[in-house]
């Protein structure tokens, strides 16, 4: 009996002091975010999105480099000695075209460590989060502004230079060897009138200069190193824009799929 | 109201009907914003907001468009269900607590029906819901559903005992089961001079009484903590769990109307019905329908304020309380109320 009335008071004081606290509940102010319509106020540092200001990108491939999920993609051309890109807000020199600066946002982990080498920092983290889409291919992110006639008007400009450079090396080749050949036969002729012994010395010196010469239309040592890399550029080159152009006609292909 | 309604209404069957649908027009209303109100209550104890979004301001209209969703659902049977009672289970299931409104008094001026059983017509007629639920519990052929119904049953049977006890201890001292007279009763500022002569303020065993028709009411509503049939949790919503669409909108329609029915009994044996609690300032018939479902809406308030406070009972808890607590004091209280009545 004592029980059933001390059990009887427990229960309604605990459902009291319950009514209570919800009543209180009641009339306390919601922390519901009406969210398309009120956003939170973000953290200073938040890390959401990459953006990059292309103005100011010199191509260094620091970030790129940086990444330990490598999602940026970048590649440059060299721009030739008549252009001038101009330099970017923090007073750099820019030296290469960026004719390619891809940020896949569904492999970046946002760590922040590409921001933090960039020499100009034009790579930042931006307050954006609102950027899903349905195809993954939608959260690569391209930033560079050139387009594909600027590209391969960059690439014509700079195997145009490539060739000048070369020819003029060349011609600048046979102008020594040319030269070298003059002093030869100078040597030789100066030599017969002289001593037979300078004769031996100078027929060795022409046979060197014969040897060069017979090297230079092979371009040249110093050449042939610079054309390889040039080589090995272009082939880069080409694996990128057939990636690019595989990624497009997969997203084509996608597209039409989903029509 | 009869001879009101006779007076722009051709008379005969048209009056009769305009005159029994009243009540229903009264629940669905009520219905769409008691679930609106219900969410907002459940959102913002939770600190949320509830429906926001739907209608404009504070998604007023979220209950329409749930009704508008559910009536385009499919209408799915069960393939090894009881077609017959399946279907038929829901509208049983309204139909008795719809048949109850008819010896509500809504004011002075509307009652569905003056019977001088009123109050013992609507306890025998809503004993007809766990019977329809024991229907749909069955007809599902699904333990869970069949596990509902049967707890239903346990629960109602119970739990009618106290009800019955307290209204009796009200009884007593109206000394009729007409809720017309009774609210009739209750007119006047008789108490202490300035409190209204509701039957809560005839004595203090009538806030006990009260109180024990306030919990076994909400059994009898199957509301928390008193919700086993339903309780989502465990029983995947126990006799609806086969429901879907209207049919289902139906249980939950008869749900909130057992609330109301259960709350205007409440008011009506409890605090005066459809008196004005100033006396003779703000009555007559039609604030008399004012007070008696503003008196209602209170109670139904504080179902879903119990609601988000309480956790639910388990079976074995449910059945100790109303067998060692609510029945042996409701009997106690019963002597002591026949007593005072005696004493004064």
């Amino acid at each position: 009996m004592v029980k059933a009335l001390s059990d009887t008071y427990l229960t309604f004081k605990t459902i009291f002091t319950g009514m209570g606290i919800t009543l209180r509940h009641l009339f306390k102010r919601s922390v519901t975010v009406q969210y398309p319509r009120q956003r939170d106020v973000l953290p200073e540092r938040v890390r959401l999105k990459l953006h990059v200001n292309i103005d100011d990108c010199i191509g260094c491939r620091l970030c790129e480099r940086a990444c330990p999920v490598e999602c940026i993609d970048i590649g440059t051309i060299k721009s030739t000695d008549d252009d001038d890109l101009g330099e970017t807000s923090t007073g750099h020199k820019k030296k290469l075209w960026v004719d390619q600066f891809d940020i896949d946002m569904a492999k970046c982990c946002y760590c922040e460590l590409c921001v933090h080498p960039c020499p100009t920092d034009c790579i930042t983290m931006v307050e954006d989060y609102e950027y899903s889409a349905y195809d993954r291919n939608d959260l690569i992110l391209s930033f560079s502004d050139m387009s594909p006639e600027q590209i391969e008007e960059a690439n014509r400009k700079l195997e145009k230079e490539a060739e000048e450079k070369r020819r003029k090396k060349e011609e600048a080749k046979l102008a020594k060897k040319k030269k070298a050949e003059a002093k030869a036969a100078a040597g030789d002729a100066a030599a017969a009138g002289d001593k037979p012994k300078d004769a031996a010395t100078g027929g060795v010196a022409a046979t060197d200069g014969k040897e060069a010469g017979s090297e230079k239309p092979e371009t040249g040592a110093g050449a042939e190193a610079s054309g390889d890399e040039d080589a090995e550029k272009a082939a880069r080159r080409a694996e990128r824009e057939a990636r690019r152009a595989a990624r497009r006609a997969e997203r084509e292909a996608k597209k039409k799929s989903e029509e | 109201m009869q001879q009101f309604l006779e007076s722009f209404l051709p008379a005969g069957p048209l009056v009769v009907f305009v005159f029994s649908i009243i009540p229903l027009m009264i629940i669905l209303v009520y219905a769409l914003f008691a679930i609106w109100l219900e969410r907002k209550v459940a959102g913002h104890i939770q600190d949320r907001l509830g429906p926001m979004e739907t209608g404009g301001w504070h998604g007023w209209a979220q209950t329409l468009a749930d009704l508008v969703k559910m009536i385009q659902k499919e209408d799915i049977v069960p393939a090894k269900a009881d077609r017959f009672l399946f279907k038929m289970a829901p509208f049983i299931a309204f139909a008795a607590s719809y048949g109850a409104f008819v010896a509500i008094p809504f004011s002075s001026g509307y009652i569905g029906s003056m019977i001088d059983v009123g109050v013992f017509y609507i306890v025998a007629i809503t004993s007809l819901l766990s019977v329809s639920i024991i229907m749909a519990g069955w007809a599902s052929n699904n333990k869970w559903s069949l596990l509902g119904a049967m707890r239903t049953a346990a629960q109602t049977v119970s739990y009618e005992v106290p009800v019955v006890v307290t209204i009796l201890s009200v009884i007593i001292v109206t000394g009729t089961l007409n809720l017309m007279e009774i609210t009739e009763m209750q007119t006047g500022n008789a108490f202490l001079g300035f409190l209204p002569s509701w039957l809560i303020f005839h004595s203090p065993f009538m806030v006990i009484a009260f109180v024990l028709f306030f919990i076994a009411s909400l059994a009898e509503a199957h509301r928390v903590p008193f919700d086993l049939p339903e309780s989502e949790s465990e029983l995947v919503g126990g006799y609806q769990t086969e429901y879907s669409g209207m049919r289902w909108g139906l249980f939950m329609l008869t749900e909130y109307a057992d609330m109301l029915l259960l709350s205007l009994v409440g008011a009506t044996l409890f605090f005066g019905g459809w008196n004005s609690p100033f006396g003779s300032f703000m009555d007559g018939p039609v604030w008399g329908a004012f007070w008696m479902l503003l008196k209602g809406m209170v109670l139904v308030f504080v179902m879903m304020w119990l609601r988000w406070t309480l956790p639910r009972l388990r079976v074995d808890q449910l059945m100790n309380l109303c067998w060692k607590y609510l029945i042996p004091l409701s009997f106690v209280n019963l002597v002591l109320i026949a007593l005072w009545e005696m004493i004064f």
